[in-house]
């Protein structure tokens, strides 16, 4: 039994006193998660470490994929449809990684001011 | 007519000389506090790397370069010649603006990653690419607020809105504007096409001025009447004379350059 801490890979099934499944084997102990458990009253359980990349990038997922689709909206309505147009493509590809980068850290910057850090 | 004031006239004139000096730049600079000091911050921006502090003109004139003061004045100039001016719709003219610098920022980069010879000049043209909107933004106000709602509401490409309202569009006013003002001859040509025709003299220079207005819409700074990214093909691109994996680096520079002279030039 380990600690639970973010990043971690549940290895097994947590289940509170009762029995029942609380999480599920497999699951990525993201801070919400931890939270719950504690609620649970649990703080240890059986896990295995993400590797640091892997486990940063999961983070990011699980914050972005909203912040993505406003992105997505906002280009697609000034971007036609280009067909076989590589350049244009790129472009778009290249201008959403940027977008979605300043969003994000518009997002966590806004976070820290309401104190949800 | 606004005429461009009377600075970038006399610095035009001295740098033509062969006999000018660091000191006369300086002196005409000095003339203008607002200049110099922009000129002075520009030369201790991150753009140029310098660890100590550039305290003098003169020292700021030699650091940057007699190509980029001069585009430095203009730059400045022309928005001078516009300041007094009011506009009921302030908004659109401060996105005029901002559109207008994303494209001589985009320009000015495409034409440094394409090696041409003279970036600080297609900057200024694409400062100036769409001046011919400022012009009747400010002297036909009503035609102005007219052809707004055309492009916004009723969803009229710009050049039909303007030619129906105003019977011509602001390429055609903003060529006669270069005229006036005795600007060089590759300026005046980005801002008559922003793509080249057969008769263009300076053709990569506009289709850097082209490409980069482009990007500029693409990173979302518009002004009025741009709804759409204008396509740049595979083979546009190809015959400006870059590749593909070139654009993550352009495009990322662009967007870096543009925030850091929002910044300078609104201070």
């Amino acid at each position: 039994m380990n600690r639970i801490e973010e990043g971690m890979i549940l290895a097994e099934d947590v289940r509170n006193k009762h029995g029942n499944v609380v999480l599920k084997k497999g699951v990525v102990l993201t801070k919400k998660y931890i939270m719950g458990l504690k609620a649970w009253g649990i703080s240890e359980a059986e896990t295995k470490d993400l590797d640091k990349p892997k486990r940063v990038k999961r983070e990011k997922e699980a914050v972005s994929t909203d912040v993505i689709r406003l992105v997505e909206a906002e280009l697609n309505d000034i971007f036609s449809d280009y067909a076989e147009n590589s350049v244009m493509h790129e472009i778009y590809r290249v201008i959403k990684r940027i977008k979605v980068r300043e969003a994000m850290i518009k997002k966590i910057r806004g976070n820290k001011v309401n104190g949800q850090d | 007519m606004p005429t461009l004031p009377i600075i970038y006239t006399k610095l035009s004139n001295i740098l033509a000389s062969p006999d000018v000096t660091v000191l006369m730049i300086s002196n005409i600079i000095a003339e203008d506090n607002v200049i110099a000091g922009k000129v002075l911050r520009l030369a201790n921006s991150s753009f140029y790397g310098f660890s100590r502090k550039i305290g003098s003109l003169q020292h700021a004139v030699v650091i940057l370069g007699l190509n980029e003061i001069r585009n430095l004045v203009l730059t400045t100039s022309v928005i001078d010649a516009f300041k007094d001016l009011k506009s009921d719709n302030a908004f659109q003219i401060q996105k005029f603006w901002e559109h207008s610098l994303a494209c001589a920022t985009a320009s000015r980069v495409l034409a440094e990653a394409a090696r041409l010879t003279n970036p600080e000049e297609v900057f200024a043209g694409g400062l100036l690419h769409d001046i011919g909107k400022l012009i009747y933004a400010f002297f036909f106000p009503e035609e102005f607020e007219r052809i707004v709602a055309e492009v916004e509401d009723h969803q009229l490409p710009l050049i039909e809105a303007e030619e129906k309202i105003l019977g011509l569009s602001h390429a055609k006013i903003g060529t006669e504007l270069a005229a006036k003002w005795h600007l060089p001859p590759p300026i005046v040509e980005m801002i008559q096409h922003h793509q080249p025709e057969d008769t263009t003299k300076y053709k990569k220079e506009v289709m850097a001025v082209d490409i980069g207005n482009s990007l500029s819409i693409a990173l979302g700074i518009i002004s009025w009447g741009e709804k759409q990214v204008p396509i740049i093909t595979d083979k546009t691109w190809g015959d400006f004379g870059l590749k593909i994996t070139d654009l993550e680096f352009i495009i990322t520079r662009i967007d870096k350059l543009f925030r850091e002279k929002v910044a300078i030039l609104q201070s």
